[in-house]
């Protein structure tokens, strides 16, 4: 009887995402947070919810929602075929699976880091003055003048836990195409 | 199907929501809050002050509107005084009872000490008398607030008026 070929990157990459999304769901944690000044303002990023606020105020815009909504969703069916296709790796259709999916982890960080850039742009946007060098990693001093006053306004941004952990994932996913085509494909020839 | 999960459900909002789109991208709710954030004026009062002669300290109280729905800490305030009417200086200003806590939509007090020199005690000693009131003015003011350090250039001119009994 044909032994069950596990394909271990792959079945810890879907661990990873349901993790990656359970914590979305329970604690809304960000991959990309930046601050203004002392609590004065905040925007937290993910692939799965984002968040402005601004002097007490939520900034945020309805279609994000439902962006993350659907990122939501495809959290879900990833982790779903992530996970079936580790333990049913030597089926017929396996490598077209794996294809299909292996690659949407690396996007969805590609994808954070080009949310993080458009977030600094809505930001300044949002703010009645512009707002020069925002970060997206570091901080950074913004100085705004405006007749005889001054503003020295610190702004930090990071990139939190959750992200490296995004990033181990996709890793892992990358990790699982290599292991498909060394042991599993080999054995299946 | 990685396309319909990701973009469905804001395809459905767009098309539900066709005859109001610019709600999905910028809702009222934000929109009046951006609003009011722009529009939004600090309004600052002198109240009043204690002059403690034994001290040669002036106290000087002013009331602040936070006129935003967060919460704001002053933690520092300095300033230079000079006599309104004489252009004498008198010496820094700091704030007093620092941070100050003003509670979002609300007022609080801010309290300015300052310690006379040499050259407010002689302009107040010959060039005031006792019905007399004094003014000040207020340079090279520097505040922080939560974190924001806030620098005004311009004169915040005639304070008072303190009377000198």
């Amino acid at each position: 009887m044909p032994h069950r070929m596990i394909n271990w990157p792959g079945l810890l990459c879907a661990v990873t995402l349901s993790f990656l999304l359970f914590i979305s769901f329970a604690y809304k944690t960000p991959w990309w947070h930046l601050s203004i000044a002392d609590k004065l303002g905040s925007i937290d990023i993910s692939p799965l919810d984002v968040d402005i606020t601004l002097m007490g105020e939520k900034m945020n815009a309805p279609i994000f929602w439902y962006f993350t909504l659907g990122s939501k969703f495809s959290f879900l069916l990833l982790a779903a075929i992530f996970t079936y296709y580790s333990i049913k790796a030597r089926k017929e259709y396996s490598e077209e699976l794996l294809d299909a999916v292996y690659k949407k982890p690396i996007y969805m960080v590609i994808g954070l880091l080009l949310l993080s850039a458009i977030s600094t742009f809505l930001f300044d946007f949002f703010l009645p003055f512009n707002i020069p060098n925002i970060p997206i990693v570091g901080t950074s001093t913004i100085v705004i003048s405006f007749e005889d006053v001054t503003l020295s306004v610190p702004v930090t941004a990071s990139f939190t836990w959750v992200f490296w952990l995004a990033l181990l994932c996709a890793g892992l996913a990358l990790a699982a195409r290599v292991y498909h085509s060394e042991f599993i494909d080999a054995e299946l020839v | 199907m990685f396309t319909l999960a990701a973009i469905g459900p804001a395809l459905g909002a767009v098309t539900n929501n066709h005859e109001k789109l610019p709600s999905l991208i910028l809702p009222k709710s934000t929109f009046e809050a951006i609003k009011d954030f722009r529009e939004a004026e600090f309004y600052i009062t002198y109240i009043g002050y204690d002059l403690a002669e034994s001290e040669q300290t002036l106290r000087a109280l002013f009331s602040i509107e936070n006129p935003y729905h967060t919460s704001i800490s002053i933690t520092s305030v300095r300033m230079h005084c000079y006599c309104h009417e004489h252009g004498t200086y008198f010496g820094p200003a700091n704030g007093e009872d620092l941070p100050v806590d003003i509670p979002a939509k609300s007022l609080g007090t801010l309290s300015i000490v300052l310690h006379f020199n040499e050259d407010a005690k002689n302009d107040v000693l010959h060039h005031y008398n006792a019905n007399e009131a004094l003014y000040l003015d207020l340079k090279n003011l520097e505040v922080s607030v939560q974190g924001v350090e806030i620098s005004y250039t311009g004169d915040v001119t005639k304070i008072g008026p303190i009377s000198l009994t």
